[in-house]
């Protein structure tokens, strides 16, 4: 008798959950009968406490995420209020889920951060309707770059859309407000080179090379 | 060969017979390499690195290919380390989603009269490792499914204990002293190949890492395809070469080794390979891994499989080991594919 799931299509993994036994958590996403889409949390893992530690990550990706529990306890499912897929959004608010420290208290991230490299405060107001602004205090010189470099991240990490030829403001295209995932992708959308360099030293890992290609 | 009047067949028959270019009912779906990944790791407890030094999580994990993912063997050496961790090379073990790898930057042989095979070869912990795991699966599983071994060839070995680039340049500077460190290393090759025929393997997996990116085809007629042909005649059992990347300009020779197949590659098509090999010698092969199988969806996979399966390629399974965060829906749809092809014919 098989013990694998079949539970949707598998659309992101951690290896090694470092706060519980390095199990891995995967990450599935199905579309249900009426067109939305249902995101779940699973791991194979069989050690007592994994139910709990899934619990934590779910709880995690409502709370920082601003996704909406489905189902029971026992379903490990989430949704966003607007039902659409938002496949790279939903990942990278599972993979930023599973890098707090588990039983950390849960607070949602405001859409406003301190951009260290340019020591300004960066602000993403909401417009309604999907549609955010990004803003930046601090000197004229330089602001305007540093501003779409920004909003450029959104459209990366969230596959968002820029708003009728602007490059300071990005949008859903379920146009639907999504305020705590801007607040939580803000910290990344400083840097997405370092996201996206993550991304391929993970993707490394895993991969046998031939003795003549191994670095 | 898929042959409609042919009686239902155990995994195990149905490998034997795709080896030996025999009638299967269904095509193989086969696994000279590794299927492990980290959820399977999971499922069954059973993690790296400890899963390459521990016999029973070895063959806990392995049985997986067969048990969960419906492959028609097993394949419990996951790494390409075990010999050269028995001949003493320093090892780098890593975690549980990461390979373990030979530290080539510490060598332990300069030249020729430095080589040895110890006394200790196959009772080192990291080779019993695999004739315990072996002797496991044979006394669970009988002769259900292939039990598949692996041991390295020779040139792998050679880049394992000299160094990459040091037996390179030697292959390059001194063709006699390459050959004579081959023949020696050979020893290993054919010593743990045979004592895994004797743990139980039905077939075993040779892979010898002269790839196409730095060995030219002519230098596998140099320096290899004799001494592969001979490994024919001194392992008593069904050999699979697997050499990775693109070897299309020395498949006709591998064909003429006498190998029982040849795993091979997605740099090589499916029919062009075929159209090289000419019945001479089984292809095993060559779903993609960094790209189909890590990274794209089962559709992707069931298309690389019906391109095999239309070219007549004789088992089907994944290039090489597969990357350790590979999904399990993807690799389920390797066998999916298989049976939906032979359905619809």
């Amino acid at each position: 008798m098989t013990h694998l799931v079949d539970i949707g299509l598998r659309i992101e993994l951690v290896s090694m959950y470092p706060y519980f036994h390095d199990i891995s958590i995967s990450l599935y996403e199905r579309q249900v009968e009426e067109g939305d889409f249902e995101f779940q949390v699973h791991s194979y893992a069989g050690l007592e406490g994994v139910d709990k530690t899934l619990d934590y990550v779910i709880s995690a990706m409502v709370v920082l995420g601003g996704m909406i529990r489905v189902g029971g306890p026992e379903e490990k499912t989430v949704r966003f209020c607007c039902g659409s897929r938002h496949r790279k959004a939903c990942r990278r608010i599972f993979l930023e889920a599973c890098k707090i420290t588990l039983g950390t208290d849960l607070n949602p991230i405001g859409p406003s951060i301190l951009d260290k490299k340019t020591e300004r405060n960066i602000i993403v107001e909401s417009l309604g309707n999907g549609g955010y602004r990004v803003s930046a205090d601090g000197e004229d010189d330089g602001r305007d770059r540093r501003i779409s470099a920004i909003a450029g991240g959104f459209v990366k990490l969230a596959e968002m859309d820029y708003m009728d030829g602007s490059d300071d403001a990005v949008a859903f295209d379920c146009n639907s407000d999504h305020t705590p995932l801007v607040g939580l992708l803000l910290k990344r959308a400083l840097n997405v080179r370092a996201v996206i360099r993550e991304e391929d030293d993970l993707a490394g890992r895993g991969m046998l090379a031939a003795p003549s290609a191994q670095k | 060969m898929e042959n409609m009047q042919v009686q239902p067949m155990t995994s195990r028959e149905r490998v034997l017979a795709g080896l030996r270019r025999q009638p299967v009912d269904r095509t193989p779906v086969c696994n000279p390499t590794s299927v492990a990944t980290v959820e399977l790791m999971d499922l069954v407890d059973a993690h790296f690195p400890q899963a390459n030094r521990d016999p029973e999580m070895m063959a806990r994990l392995a049985a997986t290919g067969y048990t969960e993912l419906g492959f028609d063997s097993i394949m419990p050496v996951f790494s390409i380390i075990q010999e050269s961790s028995a001949l003493g090379c320093a090892m780098q073990w890593e975690q549980k989603d990461n390979w373990p790898t030979v530290r080539m930057r510490e060598p332990i042989w300069r030249d020729v009269e430095d080589i040895k095979i110890p006394d200790d070869f196959l009772t080192h912990p990291d080779t019993a490792c695999v004739l315990e795991a072996i002797k496991l699966l044979k006394k669970e599983f009988g002769d259900e499914v292939a039990i598949i071994g692996k041991t390295m060839g020779p040139w792998t070995l050679g880049y394992h204990c000299f160094g990459v680039e040091p037996f390179l340049l030697m292959s390059l500077d001194d063709p006699g002293k390459t050959k004579l460190a081959l023949e020696r290393m050979k020893d290993a090759t054919i010593k743990f190949g045979v004592a895994q025929i004797e743990a139980g393997a039905d077939a075993l997996t040779l892979p010898d890492h002269a790839t196409g990116d730095l060995v030219s085809g002519e230098y596998y007629d140099r320096y290899l395809k004799d001494m592969h042909a001979e490994f024919v005649d001194l392992i008593p059992c069904p050999l699979i070469l697997h050499i990775c990347g693109r070897t299309v300009d020395r498949m006709n020779s591998i064909a003429e080794t006498g190998m029982a197949a040849f795993h091979f590659d997605s740099k090589n098509k499916p029919q062009e390979s075929m159209d090289i090999v000419r019945q001479r010698i089984s292809l095993i092969g060559n779903i993609n891994n960094p790209e189909t199988l890590y990274a794209k969806e089962p559709d992707a996979v069931h298309a690389e499989v019906c391109a095999n399966l239309d070219a007549g390629v004789h088992m089907v399974g994944p290039e090489c080991a597969i990357p350790l965060q590979t999904s399990i829906q993807n690799l389920l749809a390797i066998p999916r594919a298989v049976r939906e092809w032979h359905a619809a014919q």
